[in-house]
């Protein structure tokens, strides 16, 4: 498969990142219990390879150490600071990512920094949609700040306006919007999808509908789940077209969407009992039961987006841990990370074995799944070999985890 | 100010001169490709970026991902790159 997160904006996938090296060089985990002096001075060495990758002039790796730092520290304000002068706009978005559910005045303060003083205008937009409410004169402001960017730039502060504005506002703000959606010219950005099925309205549904079968590959799948967040009856007919004329690696660009699409629908808070978006779950699980009758392989990739989604418990997917389908081992493994990213108090113990084994496979992405897994499961001490992984992301992953106990 | 305070803190957490990784999605046509890197080796003051420069195109060929090795002088180097890139006109995404 050529992995989606070889252009995109390191949402969806690493792998591309730096190709899929074989794990070498591993550090064996110490033979006793862990005792409170091996604990410390793992988490010693933990920190340290978070903060080395803090300082990395990769900003993927950056990120993904800051945000680690910022969730873990107990004195996050460091790394806010971090982040925040970041020249990278990927790490700035990881901040607001980080920042955009918390209700605290200093994180609401940095992400009105960000939205007005941000130097990439999609960072702005994604800060001005996480930002609530405003008045409408800045709202005018984001409308203003969209029409004097190149159009690639322009949808999410149209989309803040959008949400945000006076009447007339609202109407400039999705004119352009709709035109913009209907021409199909998306950039291969993964964040710009994700937010739309966030924070978008019904009204984008019909003209990004129009603009799907015009998308780059890469983002073809991505959009046409986000419709699905939008609007599931214009998405049904849609996305059954792209599934009959789609190869398996678009099968596989979709499943990896829809276990990142938001559970909730577009435009909807997150209410604090997390029902799910019920109608792409259906969607998802009338392709399970067709998929079925006839392809085991469409119907097991399915399961994998239902557990993603949390329609299914994690322990369904505990044989294609095992499978002998590396793309369906990574998938599986990567579906697990997704539900408990989603719910953390989540309890898998039939997993832990299966998952455990995987920190031996040759692939990195499913390496890093598992590494992830594996930590919020709490199941920290087999980490401690990959503090010296030969995939960076696999080590910070390890790091975070053992640095959080 | 805001600049001096993003050179601080890359100040303290990098050495300089050192190479970073900079990471920028064109349309894949060769006039924006060249584009870019003409205005990155004319900025280090470089006769190519040969070396520097990994291309890797989308899977139908409208965009080009280019990852590069940039050997920055200073953190305020580092913030001219990012400048430059994220204004130049054929770049569609910085990251």
């Amino acid at each position: 498969m050529v992995d989606i997160g070889a252009l995109l904006t390191l949402t969806l996938s690493l792998s591309a990142l730096t190709g899929c090296a074989h794990r070498q060089d591993v550090a064996p985990a110490p033979q006793s219990a862990a005792t409170f002096d091996a604990a410390a001075a793992w988490r010693t060495q933990a920190r340290a390879v978070l903060e080395e990758g803090a300082a990395s002039s990769d900003p993927a790796v950056r990120r993904r150490a800051l945000l680690a730092l910022l969730a873990t520290d107990p004195a996050p304000e460091a790394w806010r600071l971090r982040c925040r002068w970041d020249p990278s706009p990927m790490v700035q978005r990881g901040l607001i990512g980080a920042l955009a559910d918390r209700q605290d005045a200093a994180s609401r303060d940095l992400i009105h920094q960000l939205s007005a003083g941000a130097a990439d205008p999609m960072t702005r937009g994604l800060a001005a949609l996480a930002l609530g409410p405003v008045g409408a004169e800045e709202a005018a402001g984001w409308l203003a700040d969209a029409m004097g960017q190149p159009a690639w730039d322009r949808p999410l502060l149209l989309l803040a306006a959008l949400r945000q504005g006076a009447p007339e506002t609202r109407t400039a703000a999705g004119g352009a919007l709709l035109e913009w959606l209907r021409r199909g010219e998306y950039p291969l950005d993964a964040e710009l999808f994700l937010t739309l099925a966030r924070y978008g309205t019904p009204e984008l549904a019909a003209p990004l509908a129009e603009g799907i079968p015009r998308a780059e590959l890469e983002v073809r799948m991505l959009a046409a789940a986000t419709l699905l967040a939008l609007d599931p009856e214009i998405a049904q007919p849609v996305l059954g077209g792209l599934l009959r004329d789609s190869d398996a690696d678009q099968v596989l660009d979709l499943i990896d969407a829809l276990a990142l699409l938001p559970l909730h629908p577009a435009g909807a808070e997150e209410p604090t009992d997390q029902p799910t978006n019920q109608a792409t779950n259906q969607i998802v699980s009338g392709w399970l039961r067709q998929a079925g009758t006839t392809d085991p392989w469409a119907r097991d990739l399915s399961r994998t987006a239902l557990v993603a989604r949390r329609e299914l418990p994690p322990s369904t997917l505990r044989a294609l841990l095992k499978s002998d389908d590396r793309e369906m081992q990574r998938a599986a493994a990567e579906s697990i990370r997704s539900a408990l990213q989603r719910d953390p108090s989540l309890r898998a113990p039939t997993l832990i074995g299966p998952l455990r084994e995987l920190l031996q496979n040759d692939r990195s992405t499913t390496r890093l799944a598992a590494t992830e897994a594996l930590g919020m499961l709490r199941d920290t001490a087999p980490l401690t070999g990959l503090l010296e992984d030969t995939f960076v992301h696999v080590r910070i992953a390890a790091a975070a985890a053992l640095y959080r106990g | 100010m805001d600049r001096n305070a993003a050179a601080a803190l890359l100040d303290a957490h990098h050495a300089f001169p050192s190479d970073h990784r900079f990471q920028v999605i064109v349309r894949s046509s060769p006039d924006d490709v060249d584009a870019v890197l003409t205005a990155l080796a004319r900025h280090f003051l470089l006769p190519h970026l040969d070396g520097r420069c990994e291309q890797i195109p989308s899977r139908q060929g409208t965009y080009v991902s280019l990852r590069l090795l940039l050997p920055c002088e200073s953190a305020f180097s580092v913030l001219d790159t990012y400048a430059l890139l994220g204004s130049h006109p054929s770049v569609i995404r910085c990251l």
